[in-house]
């Protein structure tokens, strides 16, 4: 039984692969390009996203949570019982 | 608070850049139907209360979001839902993220109540998070 597996036969099959790799690289370059041009122009208004929303936390993180935790207390002390809105 | 139950998609968007838990804004959806771990975003529960009609805001105020020595934890408010006249019953409190534009409302996970709750006016609901624990942990 001969050994598919030799050291030459190796050789030759790694270049092959290689060959592969980089004729592959090639038909992906287009699509990559495309890709990076859309991350490019994406990074701009990402970042105004992610300001916008650390403006918000900056904001209702302190503010909400002490109101939001008062509230569940008092809805807790009460029974989940607070009555109707006062008029 | 009952048992938290995650969906199957949830850890995948976590990796993927679907969820900023440091700034999107988390909020439940009530429904009365068992939602499943297969469920990937708000439009596929079944069951859901809308229009949420005499119900106070679902949103939910983030705590926190670190890590202390690698071990990330994101801590939420406890949520007080409050009826201002009759609200639909519901059973199951299901957490999703209505603030990425990468996706359009995924879910992360959800309660069960163990039973139907109704609200009549002046009534409240408390989705009480675990403020030992964080609302989860990635380590």
């Amino acid at each position: 039984m001969t050994n598919a597996y030799t050291k030459d036969a190796m050789r030759d099959r790694f270049w092959v692969l290689s060959d592969k790799k980089a004729a592959l690289n090639k038909e992906l370059a287009p699509s990559r390009a495309k890709r990076d041009a859309i991350r490019d122009a994406l990074r701009e208004p990402l970042a105004e996203f992610k300001a916008a929303g650390r403006a918000v936390v900056a904001i209702e993180r302190p503010r909400m949570g002490e109101i939001d935790t008062e509230m569940a207390v008092l809805a807790r002390a009460l029974g989940n019982k607070v009555g109707p809105r006062p008029s | 608070m009952a048992t938290y139950n995650v969906t199957n998609l949830f850890a995948e968007d976590l990796a993927e850049g679907v969820h900023d838990l440091d700034t999107h804004q988390l909020t439940v959806a009530l429904t009365t139907t068992t939602p499943t771990a297969a469920m990937a975003v708000k439009a596929s529960l079944t069951g859901e209360i809308t229009p949420y009609t005499n119900l106070s805001s679902r949103d939910i105020t983030i705590t926190a979001s670190g890590h202390v020595t690698g071990t990330y934890k994101l801590e939420l408010n406890n949520l007080v839902l409050t009826a201002s006249g009759a609200v639909a019953t519901f059973r199951y409190v299901v957490v999703y993220n209505d603030g990425t534009a990468v996706k359009v409302d995924p879910l992360m996970g959800w309660y069960d109540h163990g039973s139907n709750v109704t609200l009549a006016n002046g009534e409240t609901f408390t989705v009480d998070f675990s403020d030992a624990n964080g609302f989860f942990q990635l380590a």
